[in-house]
């Protein structure tokens, strides 16, 4: 059976040294190198992020997936990459053990104070539930420089995915459509709470007109939105497989 | 009314306090060190983002304004959950997934997608600070309002109190995860909102539409700002906007706010794709809509049992609940209230500091993108805002918070929709428009308010308290307007 490696990682110094690393400890055992990257699940606002990648030391803005299989195939190790999200510690455990990986190896950033409490280290948690191995790095500086050089002569600038730019014109006709039915609504609820104010406070089932209407249009907004969901979802069923 | 400090009510708002940020940072750590998920897997992302922009949104003006309003003015209070909960149509169906395509942090990085001139996306910064900075002003002001009933400390030590917790938060810890702290006080809102509810109807002993009819037939409401009125002038337009008029001028403001707002626009580039952008809105407006029906009982019930201190609208919701279910339940649903305007605060203070920190420091400056500065940046304006946040919020004392919002609605509605709509769906708009309509709608609907009602009383040269009807229409009139005039140079403008 071949030895297997999987590395994981997130784009950290400590996880770019891990790379390098790795790649190394692959080709000594003529073994093959399993990448993976774990995209999180929270949500993080511009600033979130900066300070998130501060914490984590995520210095280099590269495209670190690709750095490792450049790496990797620069040194003639066989490699691929996996990409999942969820828990990042879990989906990395789990991963090992469906490619009966011999090694985890990763970068350990273990961030101090107020950041480790709020981010946590990934690296102690895989280190507690893993089945097999873990080696983690913790550079010291020697490696720290040695990486930056090596990343400098395998440079790949951080892609950002590109988005469809043209929208969907079918879907975007009933956006349109719903929009225009719910503005009629809306309208004709202002103008009456302008202009027609005792038509609004005529009695209508057991309350008013102007209660009725108001209801009307906020359970409006919920059954349009349900509406277009739902729309919108069976045209990507449609058009995405 | 005089408070006096209750301390078993104190400890229950410490602890769901604590709790809440305990939770937060709890649920932050376990994305990336569990093991697995308890909750359905993958689709996790943009369910709890729905439920965060709901916990975004829903702030101090849809708990303790509406509540007071409804309780004070009745209907005209019910038109703000009307209309708060509009806007997110509009969001839903043209903005979110045209936005989330071509922005990738910030307001101004949407608009600059279409142009490459600077000075369009100074002035997107510019508009988001100030808009967030209004928006600021009633969310310290319910926070001054809760902590008189429930500390016993005077209206401006809460005030400072707010601002310097946020401050604090945001400053020092990095700001990492508000999204969780968003979603459990989502949760949290919903839960106050039926409880209070249920416990209305209970303690009346009618069911919804009974109740409802019961006011209507009432020939003799009974305000807490003093005097009686019929029940069915209470539960019809005009109680508080007698102008007509206004009330057409805060629907408009209300209807196109909220896609303006820059602390909801932020939320939509966390999401990593247009579908998630849609389905997030989707969540976000039955949380939001199921939540604003709640309000009119919550509103009506303080009417009846006259839980209300008529110095101050605010108190509505939390009097109500010391009504109903003693000091422990007030102090639950106080706290609530806190929590939401702590979360909602640390949103708007994030967005105006994202807008420094990205839009002017790194993208108009031109300073090398360099992330510790940035950091560094962004807490100081933090620390600036939450400053002109809290002396501002201890000069609107008094003011009912959805009444405030109503009118950072306006502002906000005035500068931003026409440019991201004409960005959006309009191919000839120019670089020069944008600025223009930025800027016209910023100085012109503040300009209003500065004149209206509202600060001048009595002798207000403008006789609308909600200057949407006038300054919305003028920032379209001039992206429009200078769109067209400026055809030549716009095609060399954006032709890159």
């Amino acid at each position: 059976m071949t030895y297997t490696v999987l590395l994981a990682v997130d784009g950290s110094m400590p996880s770019l040294v891990a790379t390098k690393k790795a790649v190394e400890h692959a080709r000594e055992k003529n073994g093959e190198l399993v990448i993976m990257y774990v995209s999180e699940q929270t949500p993080l606002v511009n600033i979130e992020r900066i300070a998130e990648d501060l914490a984590l030391d995520r210095r280099c803005p590269i495209d670190f997936v690709t750095f490792a299989v450049d790496y990797a195939s620069k040194s003639g190790i066989p490699a691929r990459v996996i990409y999942l999200s969820g828990p990042v510690a879990g989906e990395i455990v789990r991963a090992s053990e469906e490619i009966s990986a011999d090694l985890i190896i990763m970068g350990s950033t273990n961030p101090k104070g107020l950041d480790g409490l709020m981010l946590g280290d990934v690296a102690e948690a895989v280190l507690k539930t893993a089945t097999c191995s873990v080696w983690m790095i913790k550079p010291n500086p020697e490696e720290l420089t040695e990486i930056l050089e090596l990343v400098r002569v395998i440079a790949h600038p951080k892609k950002v995915p590109v988005l469809a730019v043209e929208p969907n014109g079918r879907l975007f006709r009933m956006a349109i459509g719903l929009l225009t039915i719910y503005l009629l609504g809306y309208g004709a609820f202002t103008l009456g709470g302008t202009y027609f104010r005792d038509i609004m406070s005529a009695r209508l089932l057991g309350m008013n007109v102007a209660i009725v209407f108001g209801m009307v249009i906020i359970i409006g907004a919920i059954v349009i939105a349900l509406f277009y969901s739902w729309y919108a979802g069976r045209f990507e069923q449609g058009t995405e497989v | 009314m005089a408070y006096e400090f209750q301390p078993l009510a104190f400890g229950i708002f410490c602890l769901i306090t604590i709790s809440t940020l305990a939770i937060s940072l709890w649920a932050a750590r376990q994305v990336r060190t569990a093991s697995h998920f308890y909750a359905a897997g993958g689709n996790v992302k943009w369910f709890v983002n729905g439920v965060a922009f709901a916990g975004d949104y829903l702030s101090a003006a849809s708990f303790l304004g509406i509540a007071g309003m409804i309780a004070f003015f009745g209907f005209d209070g019910f038109m703000y959950s009307i209309g708060f909960l509009a806007g997110w149509i509009i969001a839903l169906l043209i903005i979110a997934e045209p936005l989330r395509r071509i922005g990738k942090y910030t307001f101004g990085d949407a608009l600059m997608s279409k142009f490459k001139d600077k000075r369009v996306r100074l002035m997107a910064a510019i508009s988001a600070l100030v808009v967030s900075i209004f928006y600021l002003i009633p969310q310290m002001v319910g926070a001054g309002s809760i902590v008189q009933p429930l500390i016993g400390l005077p209206y401006e030590v809460g005030v400072i109190m707010v601002g310097i917790i946020v401050i604090m938060i945001v400053a020092t810890a990095g700001m990492v995860s508000t999204t969780y702290v968003q979603f459990i006080k989502g949760f949290l809102l919903l839960i106050a909102a039926f409880a209070l509810t249920i416990g209305v109807l209970m303690a009346v002993g009618m069911g919804p539409v009974e109740f409802i009819t019961h006011f209507i037939e009432n020939p003799a409401v009974t305000l807490p700002q003093g005097g009686t009125v019929s029940g069915s002038a209470f539960m019809s337009p005009g109680m508080y906007y007698k102008n007509p008029l206004d009330f057409a001028s805060l629907a408009i403001a209300l209807i196109l706010g909220t896609a303006a707002l820059p602390h909801i626009l932020i939320r939509y580039f966390t999401v990593p794709s247009p579908a998630d952008a849609r389905k997030s809105t989707v969540i976000a407006i039955i949380t939001i809509g199921i939540f604003y029906i709640l309000t009119l009982f919550l509103g009506l019930g303080a009417n009846y049992f006259l839980t209300t201190d008529p110095t101050n609208q605010n108190l509505a919701a939390p009097l109500l609940a010391e009504v109903l279910g003693g000091e422990l339940f007030f102090a639950f649903i106080a706290s609530i209230a806190f929590a939401t305007i702590l979360g909602t605060v640390a949103g708007l203070i994030i967005a105006s500091a994202g807008a420094i920190a990205h839009d002017i420091y790194t993208e108009v400056l031109g300073n090398k993108p360099d992330e510790a500065r940035s950091l560094k940046i962004s807490k100081m304006t933090a620390v600036a805002v939450g400053v002109i946040a809290i002396a501002l919020g201890i000069l609107a004392k008094g003011q009912n918070v959805a009444f405030l919002v109503g009118l950072a609605f306006a502002i906000a509605a005035s500068a931003n929709i026409p440019a991201l709509i004409c960005t959006l769906f309009w191919k000839r708009t120019s670089a020069r428009a944008i600025i223009w309509s930025i800027l016209t709608g910023l100085v012109v609907s503040i300009g209003l308010i500065a004149i209206s009602p509202t600060v001048m009383g009595k002798a207000a040269i403008f006789p609308l308290n909600n200057p949407g009807i006038v300054s919305i229409p003028l920032g379209f009139a001039v992206v429009i307007g200078l769109s067209l005039m400026g055809k030549e140079e716009e095609a060399t403008a954006t032709d890159v």
